[in-house]
């Protein structure tokens, strides 16, 4: 089993980067530092991650400070809002964009008869913020339910006043796990390929740079080049989250339950923190509402009439929902005994390699997808191992991509199953391999459905990896949302945006059925 | 006559249906220990948490040195609370944990280092300022929490089950020293526990509670040996309970009870009404079998379990058609009884519980 398991990581995991890192040559680089295009979207890609980065957290803090610490109405709507970014497509945000705000835009246009350029990077970071706020809301979120109530207790106790328990409690223990937080949100926008595709305009970005230059040029060196650029600070990141943020953590949970509420703020901030919540669950929404709206007229901006014409080309005449679902699916599937597998054999079992372990399992959280699929195609376009063109790889690289959240989940289920329950079916009579599959299995089967769904929703969005290893025939949803886009068919995308948002949503619910709460994917 | 110094007449709250305090009247004098006592969910430390001002009660008045603190927002109340899980601020060594308070009350730099050392020698930290919580022991982050407490001179200190996260020889050490540093410093305390023996040990006054209200108040000795009710003498402590009828009144009362007479000196009891007597199990005398059976109260038994516990040796005993629990202190080497035994039972030591 460790053995399968370790080769199958090198091969898929190690390998590609492997080869990422060592196609360019020396020359490859040099132009790199030359060009001005090159030079020009690393520092484009870097300004997008700080910007979106630092608007994602304001709104991700205020979000979760009001739902964790306010007493404000509609908390279960605006979860759900959060929620929705999560489980779609994070260039549905670019697209509801475009809708809202460019040259037909439904608000620039429609309402106010202004001629608004949303392409460029005004545009993109307003879509970046509003893809990946819900992340920075998670983290945040987490941080602050850890910091227990009777700390701010304590302190109010000893004549803090209300902001003073907030500047000298909240705060200072918080700060590692919101700067960790910042760290995760910017690795996605730093890797985000689908926004910048639709949003950028001529602000190229590094993910974008490296997809033009294999699909225009065909200079896979070069994209490669790109790519480890990309690759420097979101290892760095990754690198840091985990050894640096980490260990500087405070655990302050006591392990007691004290039955106590935490400090809840007062009157005035309570109506600010609703009206921001609201502000932003209003905007959120109204990307999904023009998504579905966009779906059921005839033309956008042009006739409004009702329709459902849209939906025939996406459902019946294409193969790329059907593809999404049946590749997201597999990937799914792989992920959750993946994850499964490894996670009990980190947590339970002792052997050389077991960090090495642990890390490869979760490396592909800091591989950009851009990285992921280029190097795929650089691992795999030869023998012995020929995979390129076949679905195989698409599922691969989709489940490889999944495959750190599919094993924290299991981690997690794990450390809630105390190791003397396994003792007691081995001191009962039970071999290793029975002991995993009567008593561990069985514990672990929410996890495994939350893998499973985890990975099917997110391998159904992905585009950056897939999109390089697409072949006619295995075209899946999302690249062919973006393709439809860009050549303004608007009816056609939305409607394959709605559909795949809806095929997660169903997924969601399933998930709900058999495991009720059991298992929280997105921990709102 | 000591002034009162915490008053708190027809407190109220209630969560959702749960009614946690229902109605607590309770005065606790200046400098004065007193303990709520009571088993998990009766309202001791919600009636705590709402001296403290976390909670806001939906009836009654709390008052502190005769000003009505209802309304005052916890950060003004000045009643340091020592919390369960002692609640030290991690991120903040052991000096700026005690340091915190008077920080808070905008204490000059020099003033505060004096009164936390002093502070900190006072509850033996000296030399561990530089520390952070996390390296120090249970019993360690135990006196850091009252040392944040006391420094600030809190009007009134709460304590809120602080011994609860320490072992159980620790546990002992850390009261005698509460009740120590209590006493040396003339603080007004209100301390909660589930332990009886724990507030036994440590109080001025135990006020027991049960189901939202507090069924007696009292000192150790009067709350041990005095119950008002089968509750209390059944929480507090180990009793046993006989149900019996008055057959004699006066300056010789006797209760019949099954089969026998008890024999109880002078009591306020009336001729046929019906009682519940309490017995202490370390009132109870063991004799060897074969005692004689002249003399008052005395009972034939059997031992139907022992076990010996050290420093002394319970005994389960069938008697009267009941079962008894009978203590038996300084127990003789390697001997435990067993089989039949001989009860005497001092009329004196008998508490009537109630009288219908």
């Amino acid at each position: 089993m460790l053995v399968a398991v370790a080769a199958l990581l090198v091969l898929f995991v190690l390998l590609p980067v492997i080869r990422v890192l060592s196609v360019p040559s020396a020359e490859h680089w040099l132009a790199y530092f030359q060009r001005e295009a090159f030079v020009r979207a690393t520092r484009n890609s870097l300004l997008m991650a700080v910007l979106s980065t630092s608007s994602a957290m304001a709104v991700g803090f205020l979000y979760a400070y009001a739902i964790v610490r306010a007493d404000i109405p509609a908390k279960g709507l605006f979860r759900t809002v959060a929620l929705l970014p999560l489980v779609s497509p994070p260039f549905v945000t670019g697209l509801a964009t475009i809708l809202l705000f460019g040259r037909r835009g439904l608000i620039t246009h429609g309402l106010l008869g202004l001629t608004y350029n949303p392409y460029g990077w005004h545009g993109l970071w307003f879509a970046q913020t509003l893809s990946f706020f819900p992340i920075a809301y998670l983290g945040v979120a987490g941080v602050l339910r850890a910091i227990s109530p009777s700390l701010e207790l304590a302190a109010h106790n000893l004549g803090a006043r209300r902001f003073a328990v907030f500047r000298t409690i909240a705060v200072p223990l918080a700060t590692p796990g919101l700067a960790s937080a910042a760290l995760l949100v910017s690795i996605f926008i730093l890797a985000d390929f689908g926004n910048p595709m639709l949003l950028g305009g001529d602000f190229y970005v590094l993910a974008t740079e490296a997809y033009l230059q294999v699909i225009g040029r065909y200079n896979m060196e070069m994209a490669a080049v790109l790519c480890t650029v990309l690759l420097v600070p979101a290892l760095g990141f990754f690198l840091a989250q985990r050894y640096w943020v980490g260990a500087r953590a405070y655990t302050t949970v006591t392990g007691r339950p004290t039955g106590l509420t935490p400090l809840r703020v007062s009157g005035p901030v309570r109506w600010i923190l609703f009206a921001a919540c609201l502000l932003v669950a209003m905007i959120v929404l109204s990307v999904y509402l023009v998504i579905a709206a966009g779906a059921f007229v005839q033309v956008w901006g042009v006739d409004w009439t009702f329709t459902l014409k849209n939906f025939q080309y996406t459902l019946f005449r294409q193969r790329d929902l059907y593809n999404s679902v049946r590749f997201g699916a597999m990937a799914g599937a792989i992920t959750a005994v993946a994850a499964t597998v490894t996670a009990y054999l980190t947590q339970r079992k002792s052997f050389p390699g077991r960090g090495a372990l642990d890390f490869l399992t979760l490396l592909p959280v800091a591989l950009p997808g851009t990285l992921v699929g280029i190097g795929f195609v650089l691992a795999f376009n030869q023998p012995p191992i020929e995979l390129v063109g076949t679905a195989t790889i698409i599922v691969a690289a989709m489940a490889v991509r999944t495959l750190p959240v599919g094993y924290r989940l299991s981690v997690a289920s794990l450390h809630q199953i105390d190791t003397s329950i396994e003792w007691a079916s081995r001191n009962l009579g039970a071999s290793s391999l029975k002991t995993f599959a009567r008593i561990m299995l069985p514990l672990l089967r929410y996890a495994f459905a939350g893998s499973f769904i985890y990975s099917f929703v997110k391998s159904i969005n992905t585009l950056s990896a897939v999109v390089f290893l697409m072949t006619p025939g295995k075209v899946v949803a999302s690249a062919s949302i973006l393709g439809l886009a860009d050549h303004g068919y608007w009816s056609q995308a939305t409607a394959l945006a709605f559909s795949l948002i809806a095929v997660a949503l169903l997924a969601l619910g399933a998930l709900r059925l058999v495991a009720g709460r059991r298992v929280q994917l997105f921990d709102l | 006559m000591t002034s009162i110094h915490v008053e708190l007449s027809g407190l109220k709250k209630r969560f959702g249906d749960v009614t946690a305090v229902g109605g607590v009247d309770l005065a606790v004098p200046e400098g004065s220990f007193v303990t709520l006592l009571g088993p998990s969910g009766c309202g001791k430390t919600t009636t705590l948490r709402l001296i403290a001002g976390f909670y806001d009660p939906d009836e009654g008045e709390m008052r502190i040195g005769g000003r009505r603190i209802n309304d005052l927002p916890p950060d003004q109340r000045n009643t340091a609370m020592v919390f369960q899980d002692f609640a030290l601020f991690p991120h903040m060594t052991v000096f700026e944990n005690i340091a915190y308070g008077l920080r808070m009350r905008g204490q000059p730099n020099a003033e505060i280092s004096r009164r936390v050392e002093e502070t900190a020698r006072l509850l033996g930290l000296a030399g561990m300022e530089r520390k952070w919580p996390l390296q120090l022991s249970g019993g360690q982050q135990q006196r850091v929490a009252l040392a944040r407490a006391l420094i600030v001179e809190p009007e009134v200190l709460l304590l809120d089950e602080p011994l609860s996260n320490l072992d159980a020889k620790l546990r002992i050490r850390v009261r005698t020293e509460i009740r120590q540093i209590q006493q040396q410093l003339g603080k007004t305390t209100i301390y909660v526990t589930h332990d009886q023996e724990e507030a036994l040990s440590i109080s001025d006054t135990i006020a027991v509670m049960a189901a939202g209200r507090i069924v007696q108040v009292g000192t150790p000795y009067e709350v041990y040996y005095t119950p008002a009710s089968r509750f209390v003498a059944d929480f507090v402590g180990i009793a046993n309970f006989v149900e019996g009828r008055v057959v004699r009144d006066g300056g010789a009362a006797g209760v019949e009870a099954g089969g026998a007479v008890l024999e109880m000196g002078t009591r306020d009891l009336r001729a046929g009404s019906a009682v519940l007597l309490a017995i202490r199990p370390e009132a109870v005398r063991l004799l060897e079998p074969g005692v004689s059976l002249e003399g008052k109260n005395v009972l034939r038994g059997v031992v139907t379990a022992s076990s010996f516990m050290g420093s002394l040796a319970r005994y389960w005993i069938e008697a009267m058609g009941t079962e008894w629990v009978v203590d038996v202190h300084m127990p003789v080497p390697r001997k435990l009884l067993a089989g039949e035994v001989v009860l005497q039972i001092p009329g004196e030591r008998i508490h009537v519980l109630e009288q219908r």
